[in-house]
């Protein structure tokens, strides 16, 4: 799925080196869990995988296709159709509905929403059936702004946005550190169950070591980068 | 839902803002449109100031002074016209009228202005507007006085009441015809123009005031009562200037040569339309003062939008890192925030037509009675259109600004927003 290859990255010309991976692979499908403290090179690593930048030299290959071949235009566009993401916290929009947040891919992806389309009769009837499978009432919280919704029921939505139309790839940006533990893990495990249904490869990124059993595999970014972060 | 969709739900989401950027573009927009027509609207009842009228002929001096002082009441006359020289044009074939225009008397500050019958049948202004009256009747009497609308209201004259006319201009002259009292036998309806502003006698008053006077004082010791001169033939010697109708408007290029080119005095006769025009560009400088006053304040009210749009920036990077995280690209943020600055310009400037149009309708009657100045209410002129389009476009120009900023920062932020 993923295939890294000697890459090294930095802001600018003349700034610090920022990352140097040698070689780290992912597998379709796969449930990783990339443990990392903040300033381990996280953020870094994860605007590589989706082609917001590209390394300096060396190889990134999401799904076979090398990142540095495409254009910044050609990066946006992969990104739509193969990536969802979820991040730590305010991941929706708040001048959008609930339902009209979750199908937001949709709307820069062509393949995403005929994908959903294939499925279900619209959009909304989808976005409508992966909240209720993430165990959210859509008549009920859809009168309020999605401003107004608990952080936990944020996350959810922010999950179910990451996965409609399917993409191949989930990256998780530390998508729980504002949860408490019971909440953590009934996410986790919905989160689990959806990405399994949709058989895409799940990227968790966090520093909370305790959530790596719920993971076929842990990666430390540490020991990952070979670029030892200074403070 | 496509990009623009999501930056007006967006805008709609910072309503209080948007609609202050909003508000101000409305508020500069009007002003710029308001004194464009009200500047277009006074420049037509200016030149509505007088019509009908072919010639204007005077003693030979400038062509504005002669429009000031015979249309405007505005200066003096340097010379006078004999009524022999008058009367010589006046029976040209070609003529269908005229209107003998003398002037030089004051009543408390208002002008006198004598002539004869044929002002109130010739006299047009406006357009083609003859002179109507409020109340009463035409001079017929001697002493008789027909008063402008604005004399009557500020003086608060009505038919009967007895005025005295003073000499020369001063605004009270020491020197007074109070010997020979005018009675106001008709007050004449508002015309916007200098008329309203007038006290129209007759020829033969005028001669009659100044029976006992020459050089500007009482002749000692001459004493005509005003009885006496009744029983007196009275006939002007010299005019100030003098209107003239055509037959046809086609030989007023011809008639003006003539007049000019009259032997027995030096005579000018101008064209109306021509002189007013010169005038009116005299006045061109305030008139481009104004305009650019209000150009400015269209600037500054995009400015305003500007700043907004600018301070809205770093509290949308989250905004914008999201829908960069489900695959905008830069492009889409930079087109997001120049239609924003579109939507807002475009709703301004439309809500500063609206905010004029019914400013115009409540204030027209009160521009109307009190400045004389019809302000037509019609709908937008190829003008506005353009200058409205042009406000637009550079509203949209402006949105480049901060969507170039949004654009570079969505670049280095990428899908996480770095501090």
């Amino acid at each position: 799925m993923i295939k890294v290859e000697n890459a090294y990255f930095r802001w600018n010309k003349n700034g610090p080196l920022i990352l140097h991976i040698p070689e780290f692979r992912i597998r379709c499908g796969e449930q990783i869990f990339i443990k990392g403290p903040s300033g381990s090179g996280k953020t870094t690593l994860l605007n590589l995988l989706g082609g917001v930048s590209i390394p300096e030299t060396g190889m990134i290959s999401v799904m076979n296709t090398n990142m540095s071949t495409l254009g910044s235009a050609g990066r946006d566009a992969f990104r739509a159709e193969h990536i969802g993401y979820i991040f730590q916290m305010f991941n929706l929009i708040p001048y959008l509905t609930l339902i009209e947040n979750v199908t937001l891919p949709c709307r820069f992806s062509v393949a995403r929403r005929q994908r959903v389309l294939s499925q279900a009769k619209t959009l909304e009837d989808e976005a409508e059936r992966i909240l209720s499978g993430l165990g959210l009432d859509v008549t009920t919280l859809s009168s309020q702004s999605v401003s107004q919704l608990s952080i936990g029921q944020q996350q959810r939505v922010a999950a179910a946005r990451s996965i409609i139309g399917s993409p191949e790839l989930v990256i998780a940006d530390e998508p729980t550190s504002s949860l408490d533990r019971d909440v953590t893990s009934s996410f986790l495990d919905l989160l689990f169950r959806e990405v399994r249904n949709t058989k895409a490869t799940l990227i968790f990124v966090s520093h909370d070591s305790s959530l790596e059993s719920h993971f076929d595999r842990t990666v430390s970014l540490n020991e990952l980068n070979q670029v030892r972060q200074q403070g | 839902m496509s990009i623009f969709l999501l930056s007006m739900k967006s805008l709609f989401n910072r309503k209080t803002t948007a609609l202050l950027a909003i508000f101000s573009i409305a508020i500069s927009v009007m002003l710029l449109l308001g004194v464009e027509r009200i500047k277009n609207n006074a420049k037509s009842s200016f030149a509505n100031t007088i019509s009908g009228t072919d010639l204007i002929v005077g003693a030979r001096s400038g062509a504005t002074q002669l429009l000031l002082y015979s249309i405007f009441r505005i200066g003096n006359a340097t010379n006078n016209v004999t009524w022999k020289s008058y009367r010589d044009v006046a029976t040209q074939p070609n003529i269908a009228w005229t209107i003998p225009l003398s002037l030089g008397d004051s009543h408390r500050g208002f002008r006198v202005l004598g002539t004869n019958g044929d002002y109130f049948k010739h006299y047009r202004y406006g357009n083609n507007r003859l002179l109507t009256f409020l109340s009463g009747i035409p001079f017929d009497d001697l002493f008789d006085t027909v008063i402008g609308s604005d004399v009557a209201t500020s003086l608060g004259y009505q038919v009967g009441s007895s005025i005295v006319v003073a000499h020369g201009l001063g605004q009270e002259g020491f020197s007074k015809h109070q010997d020979k009292p005018f009675q106001v036998t008709g007050i004449l309806r508002k015309t916007g123009t200098p008329v309203d502003r007038t006290v129209h006698v007759s020829l033969r008053a005028i001669e009659a005031i100044h029976i006992d006077w020459k050089s500007g004082s009482r002749i000692p010791g001459k004493r005509i009562s005003a009885d006496e001169v009744r029983k007196k033939e009275l006939r002007p010697r010299a005019i100030t200037a003098f209107l003239v109708g055509l037959k046809s408007r086609l030989s007023a290029f011809s008639m003006q040569r003539y007049i000019n080119k009259y032997r027995e005095e030096p005579l000018l006769a101008i064209l109306p339309g021509a002189a007013l025009q010169e005038l009116w560009s005299l006045m061109g400088t305030a008139e481009t003062a104004l305009s650019s006053i209000s150009i400015f304040v269209v600037v500054s009210g995009l400015l305003g939008m500007l700043t907004m749009l600018l301070s809205s920036l770093n509290e949308r990077r989250r905004e914008m890192a999201i829908l960069r995280s489900v695959g905008a690209r830069p492009a889409h943020i930079f087109g997001l925030l120049v239609f924003e600055a579109t939507v807002l310009t475009t709703i301004g400037t439309l809500a500063g037509l609206v905010l004029l149009s019914v400013l115009l309708v409540i204030a027209q009657p009160i521009i109307d009675s009190q400045f004389g100045v019809f302000i037509s209410l019609s709908l937008l002129t190829i003008r506005e259109f353009t200058v409205i389009s042009l406000i637009i476009i550079a509203g949209t120009l402006i949105g480049i600004f901060p969507a170039y900023q949004a654009y570079r920062k969505s670049l280095t932020d990428g899908m996480m927003v770095r501090n």
